[in-house]
């Protein structure tokens, strides 16, 4: 380009971190909820019964069995997954047969009754989480190419960036209030500059989570096109643990209470994520059982048996076969970016670091705005490009969070027994999004944009503020009675809510006290 | 509008537009070209089992793309960022062709 180096990579800076800016904010702010998904999905299911840890594995797993054994008397696959942790409740899952279509099934259990919870349908922590990376409405495939399109611009962005600014730390601890444009730059430095070990990671990994897709390329390269050696590939990279050949033949299988005195032997009582009966009622049968901690940041142990003899066949901590590097590199990136091991304090580092992420962004936009202002007005020409954009500004920035609060309404204002009512939530997302990017628009002629970020922002503080009020009205928790429980995932969730109402509040009041 | 963007486009400055774009569509797709490329040589070289070669090649596939992206951005002109990277994409077809494994020939 023109100029020097760093004026190029200035400009570079800029255009790969504005270009694609609202979807990047989208995937930022959709996966940093997505470090609380179970935490969501455990409020949007109230009538999930409380949580329990006390009761002894053994009795878990024996109740779930007898539901299984008259829910899916057929299934070829039994899970059971077992309150603790960040599991809240004992949940059954198994796999209809072939005839039937193959689909995965799952019951919620109440452990005082031993029957089956009627849970409402919702897409949860889990949809909210999973359109960070597929988007929603387009193909799977499609997904993860602009994902990975965006992570791109956002890894250069990042680098440029950290090229631009050659007095980077210096520059951490400069906030100069209430002087619009400079104001707007420190913002973005102190968003940028501390979490920017997290933004790359974060960036990197959500590259390579995808890379199978996005550099089809190299796998061809050593592998051709033929799908069978493809997902040898993949079969290699994935390695599981030794288990029976799959065979047909009937046989008698062992019932998974068979197995727990040798598992609590070797890991104690009380210990298990979730237990697994794969090829049930064939010669292939065996039990697959997870440890609930993490070993560092992967997955914990585990343990296979043969489902007809009993016989131990893998167990994580003997067969530690030594990784190669380059999958110790895949496993450590991936694992640092789902973050499956952090604990509750850790958590909410990743959720503040990734909060931050979508700061970083937002501000880098309004930055530009405000830029382009200050220069429009010096040459004293109204553009409406820029007038456009400032006010998609708002729609973007508050008018997402804005309908992510729409998407718990809707859980809770859509009627139980509404057919799709789980894709209804979803829509309600859109929807309530879209009006809010085309609203100020419309609106533009009537009032000034300020006056328009005010209702916007007033709108989401409204609507997080009323959400616990909601959840007390609609379901028959609340916030106190959470409390008294000590349910601290039901309650945990309406305090963040109602801090985020605040926020969204305080905001407001910044703009109107101007 | 319509009369403003076709003013526009007739004026100088939309010459630099082009110029840009030519650039942006040098650095995006030519760029995503070669960085398969000096993966998929990258995975060649590696003295590794196939898998993690590969492995490893796709995970640094991203940072050839980075910086080849940087790169395209930081030359003098678009003419000299889409020569480079044809001659960039020549040289390693061409160790792609002898590193090849001859299996897959």
């Amino acid at each position: 380009m023109n100029g020097t180096f760093r004026q190029s990579m200035n400009w570079l800076h800029t255009w790969s971190g504005l270009l694609l800016s609202s979807l990047l904010y989208f995937i930022f702010i959709t996966g940093t909820v997505g470090y609380f998904d179970k935490e969501i999905t455990h409020w949007m299911q109230p009538e999930r019964p409380a949580i329990d840890e006390k009761i002894d594995q053994r009795n878990i797993l024996e109740m779930a069995e007898q539901h299984l054994n008259i829910t899916a008397p057929d299934a070829q696959s039994w899970w059971i997954e077992f309150p603790i942790g960040r599991s809240y409740s004992a949940v059954t899952w198994w796999q209809e047969s072939d005839e039937q279509g193959g689909k995965w099934k799952s019951n919620t259990l109440n452990l005082q009754t031993g029957e089956a919870v009627i849970t409402r349908e919702t897409g949860g922590g889990k949809t909210l989480y999973a359109m960070h990376y597929l988007l929603h409405y387009i193909p799977k495939t499609l997904g993860y190419w602009i994902t990975s399109l965006c992570a791109m611009f956002m890894f250069i962005a990042l680098i440029t960036g950290i090229i631009v600014h050659k007095k980077i730390f210096k520059e951490f601890f400069t906030f100069r209030p209430n002087k619009k444009k400079r104001s707007w730059l420190d913002i973005h430095n102190v968003f940028s500059v501390l979490p920017i070990p997290f933004h790359l990671m974060i960036t990197y990994s959500g590259l390579v989570f995808l890379m199978f897709s996005s550099m089809p390329g190299v796998i061809v390269g050593s592998y051709g096109t033929d799908k069978e050696k493809y997902s040898g590939f993949i079969e290699s990279v994935f390695q599981k643990p030794a288990h029976p050949e799959h065979n047909h033949e009937p046989a008698n299988t062992l019932s998974m209470l068979d197995f727990m005195p040798d598992i609590e032997s070797r890991w104690g009582e009380n210990t298990l994520h979730e237990i697994g009966l794969e090829g049930r009622g064939t010669a292939g049968a065996h039990v697959q059982v997870k440890h609930h901690e993490y070993s560092g940041i992967s997955d914990g142990e585990e343990l296979v048996y043969h489902g007809i003899t009993g016989e131990l066949l893998f167990d994580s901590m003997k067969e530690s076969h030594p990784q190669s590097a380059s999958k110790k590199l895949y496993t450590v990136l991936t694992d640092l970016h789902e973050g499956n091991f952090a604990g509750i304090v850790l958590r909410w580092l990743y959720f503040i670091s990734g909060l931050m992420g979508a700061g970083m962004i937002a501000t880098g936009m309004m930055l530009w705005a405000t830029k382009r202002r200050e220069k429009s007005q010096r040459k004293g020409k109204e553009s409406i490009g820029l007038q456009w954009v400032e006010y998609s500004n708002m729609g973007i920035i508050v008018g997402l969070p804005l309908a992510i609060a729409v998407y718990f309404w809707a859980n809770r204002i859509i009627p139980i027994d509404f057919s799709n009512r789980e894709n209804w939530e979803i829509n309600s997302l859109f929807i309530t999004w879209g009006i809010m990017l085309i609203g100020p628009l419309v609106l533009a002629k009537k009032y000034s944009p300020l006056s328009l970020w005010i209702k916007q922002l007033v709108l989401a503080s409204a609507l997080y503020l009323l959400l616990p009020v909601l959840n007390a009205i609609t379901s028959d928790k609340n916030l106190v009675s959470a409390i008294l429980q000590g349910d601290w995932v039901m309650a945990g969730f309406d305090i963040t809510m109602i801090l985020l109402g605040l926020s969204f509040g305080y905001a407001a009041r910044r703009i109107i006290k101007k | 509008m319509a009369n403003t963007w076709l003013q526009k486009m007739s004026n100088v400055k939309s010459q630099t537009g082009l110029r840009v774009l030519s650039r942006s569509i040098a650095a995006i797709g030519g760029g995503y070209v070669l960085s398969n490329l000096l993966a998929t040589l990258t995975s060649y070289l590696l003295p590794m089992p196939t898998v993690d070669s590969v492995l490893l090649s796709l995970q640094l596939s991203f940072l050839f793309y980075c910086m080849i992206i940087i790169w395209v951005f930081s030359v003098k002109t678009a003419g000299k960022a889409w020569l480079g990277l044809l001659i960039a994409c020549a040289i390693s077809a061409v160790g792609l062709y002898l590193a090849m494994p001859e299996s897959s020939l």
